[in-house]
């Protein structure tokens, strides 16, 4: 893959969900990567299950621009369910979306702004970028 | 330079000059002015004359080259055009070393090693057995471990070009203890198999310290365009000379005093813990009280845990809390 890449780890930005974590961002030319963590609970039988809505997105706090998502790994989207199989399971995931500018320097990244139980983050900085060999 | 040393360099020399295609038949002159040349000092008549002889016929050195002398051309060759001393004929006990070789060998492709290793593994494989194949329906005599492979595997070639090639690697890490990422910016310094699992140990610059991840949790590694810290202090040997394991529960070496039934005690005085180990006691039935110096470690609590049916801690205090406190918790969960 050709192309300049640059990382941003993120440093513990929760979202409403305690569970779930947005671990970092890659900004590429012709995409953008963003990194996920989450830990089934015991608040659910067997852990519980995960889904995505297909109109998440990317919004630029400066510019209020949004940037829609592309595709998503290793996570299903609404109609299908990832079912866990117990409450110590976990998932690392991935969505990508349009390529932001290299010059961004905070996004939010919004499911459903209106449901506490979507995946919503506000504000992520993107700071002290590492550019990836 | 040793007499041996140079002798064999020579050899190379006098075989170097019969191949030559552009000069063949090089005479005894030629031979010794090109050793002359490429060593520095003149060799006497005789001792290249003895060169050639201990080619041709000393059986220990094993070349047994068909140099031959052509009056008409007034020089040396090789009868047959195709030798070289450094294509050997390999005897019939070099032959059997070899293939037992290759079937300790072949245990390192597949799952035990990287693709990175094992396309070399196999080139030296395939080269042996082609040219000297096994003999039909002969068995294998030696069998080493092959685990199933560990999740994380397919990793080790990054990391290895990482430590080789000196690059700072970013991942998330995620502990199965704390159930939490992490992300990881790591300069690899070793990776190392402990207990057929592989472990990659390098300087954190998130942990501001040396650290050890199972390959396991590493989520998704990406080498990075950023300078490469060495840490002065780190040593692989010193590392982990005084542990069993890779995960160091304290900084310092503590003595640790166990006592093992007879069966198990078998077992320890044939296969040391570490070199550290010594016995305390022999018990009239067998029983053993044993000492270990090292740093304790969660690979050490995992074994004794393992073994306690047969095995006690006496000291310290800590290590025997700690397993009776994960043994309740097992027996708990049931």
């Amino acid at each position: 893959m050709k192309g300049k890449r640059i990382l941003f780890p993120i440093k513990s930005k929760r979202a409403e969900l305690e569970n779930l974590h947005l671990l970092r961002v890659e900004i590429h030319s012709q995409y953008t990567k963003i990194d996920f963590g989450y830990t089934s609970t015991r608040f659910y039988e067997s852990g519980g299950r995960v889904q995505l809505n297909k109109k998440i997105c990317i919004s630029v706090n400066e510019s209020q621009k949004e940037y829609p998502l592309l595709k998503a790994d290793k996570i299903p989207f609404i109609s299908n369910q990832l079912s866990f199989k117990t409450s110590n399971d976990w998932l690392f995931f991935s969505l990508y979306f349009e390529p932001l500018p290299f010059n961004t320097k905070s996004i939010d990244v919004i499911e459903n702004a209106a449901d506490k139980n979507s995946f919503n983050f506000y504000k992520i900085p993107l700071e002290e970028g590492i550019e990836i060999l | 330079m040793s007499f041996n040393k140079e002798a064999s360099i020579r050899y190379k020399i006098i075989d170097s000059c019969l191949h030559n295609q552009r000069k063949p038949f090089p005479s005894m002159d030629e031979l010794m002015d090109a050793c002359t040349e490429q060593l520095g000092k003149e060799f006497s008549i005789s001792t290249i004359q003895k060169d050639i002889k201990a080619m041709k016929e000393d059986e220990a050195l094993g070349f047994l080259a068909p140099i031959k002398f052509s009056k008409s051309h007034n020089g040396y060759y090789y009868e047959d055009k195709d030798y070289s001393i450094s294509r050997i004929p390999l005897s019939e006990n070099d032959i059997e070393s070899l293939l037992a070789a290759t079937d300790l060998l072949s245990t390192f492709s597949g799952d035990r090693v990287s693709s990175h290793f094992e396309s070399a593994v196999d080139k030296i494989l395939k080269s042996v057995l082609e040219k000297y194949e096994k003999a039909p329906g002969k068995r294998s005599i030696i069998q080493l471990e092959n685990p199933p492979k560990q999740r994380g595997y397919e990793h080790f070639d990054l990391f290895f070009r990482a430590a080789k090639e000196r690059r700072p690697v970013a991942f998330v890490h995620f502990s199965y203890a704390k159930r939490k990422f992490t992300n990881v910016c790591l300069n690899v310094y070793l990776l190392k198999e402990f207990q057929n699992r592989w472990y990659i140990i390098g300087y954190s610059e998130t942990h501001q310290a040396i650290r050890t991840f199972g390959i396991d949790r590493i989520l998704e590694p990406i080498l990075l365009k950023k300078p490469f810290y060495m840490d002065p202090k780190f040593d692989p040997v010193l590392q982990f000379q005084d542990i069993f394991g890779v995960f160091p529960l304290k900084d310092k070496t503590e003595k640790i005093v166990f006592k093992v039934d007879a069966m198990l005690g078998n077992y320890m005085l044939s296969q040391p813990l570490h070199e550290s180990q010594i016995v305390l006691e022999y018990g009239e039935l067998g029983d053993l009280l044993l000492q270990i110096d090292l740093i304790p470690s969660q690979e050490l609590i995992d074994r004794f845990c393992m073994w306690s049916n047969q095995l006690q801690v006496q000291k310290p205090a800590w290590i025997k809390s700690k397993i009776d406190t994960l043994q309740k918790g097992v027996k708990r969960e049931r």
